[in-house]
């Protein structure tokens, strides 16, 4: 598993894509369809969708792992604003924040990217 | 040289833009200037900041959007700021977002073919995790879009926290 981090609109789906030579058909954006493609795009909503219908986006990523441990999963960063008065907005930020660092310990590779350049963190 | 700098709200990023400029050997310091001047509060806050620039040899001229139509002397550096600023004026006060983009990128492409080096200030606004109504997140895309599109065609891409220079592309001295 590799990690791509980023702000959104960095330019992150399009450096991953062009990196590993795949199509955007071998894409997916929700922990289902992930199972058998290239690519996890917007990890952060696959994980606020999760949060809103009471299932656990922990998990299902061990779940998506187990059977695709080889996915390059995309997830813009969403912590660096005023804390969200909304409870669920919160804990989805926190969530996302802590999901990533989880993943990042175990990815092969984490790379964030600024302004569509590459930083190579891990 | 083109320089692209970026950061969060009070990160620093305009004393290191600065600090480009007088590292500059061009002769003619130019601060491009794209706030737009609201209310005498405004006005105030500008004209201090006018002065402790003309302390630093900066003459600024005062360009809100259509940077294509400013003449600048030869062997000028010029520091444009900001990037954030401009695309607002144009897309919220000038001819709308269809063809923003077109004309930004136009009005830069001017200054830099007159510029010897050019030090452009954008903003990082991309990382709240906030859904804004839908304008406000075009205007986001669009600004993330020239961001890379400018980050491509500078020779250095800096990120500016607590004041340090973090370089994305090209060397710091």
């Amino acid at each position: 598993m590799r990690l791509i981090i980023g702000g959104s609109h960095q330019g992150k789906t399009l450096y991953t894509l062009k990196k590993h030579g795949i199509s955007s058909e071998n894409t997916a954006d929700s922990f289902h369809s992930a199972e058998n493609k290239a690519v996890f795009c917007d990890f952060q909503q696959a994980v606020q969708i999760a949060l809103s219908s009471g299932e656990d986006p922990e998990q299902l990523t061990e779940a998506l792992l187990r059977v695709n441990p080889e996915v390059i999963i995309i997830c813009d960063e969403v912590g660096c604003g005023v804390v969200p008065v909304d409870k669920k907005e919160r804990i989805w930020r926190e969530t996302v924040g802590r999901l990533c660092c989880r993943l990042a310990e175990r990815a092969e590779s984490v790379e964030r990217i600024f302004c569509g350049i590459p930083m190579k963190l891990k | 040289m083109m320089t692209l700098i970026s950061g969060g709200a009070g990160s620093g990023k305009s004393a290191f833009a600065e600090s480009c400029v007088l590292r500059s050997t061009a002769k003619n310091r130019i601060y491009l200037a794209t706030m737009e001047v609201w209310g005498p509060e405004d006005r105030q806050r500008v004209a201090r900041h006018r002065e402790m620039r003309r302390e630093k040899g900066f003459l600024t001229v005062e360009q809100p959007r259509c940077l294509e139509s400013v003449t600048l002397p030869p062997d000028s550096v010029v520091l444009l700021e900001d990037l954030s600023n401009l695309t607002a004026n144009e897309c919220f006060g000038g001819a709308g977002f269809d063809g923003a983009e077109e004309r930004i990128l136009q009005g830069i492409g001017s200054i830099r073919m007159q510029a010897a080096d050019l030090v452009i200030v954008t903003n990082e606004l991309f990382s709240d995790g906030i859904s804004y109504p839908a304008e406000t997140q075009r205007y986001l895309a669009l600004l993330a879009r020239l961001n890379q599109i400018l980050a491509r065609q500078s020779d250095r891409v800096a990120e500016v926290a607590a004041g340090i220079p973090i370089f994305w592309k090209g060397a710091g001295e």
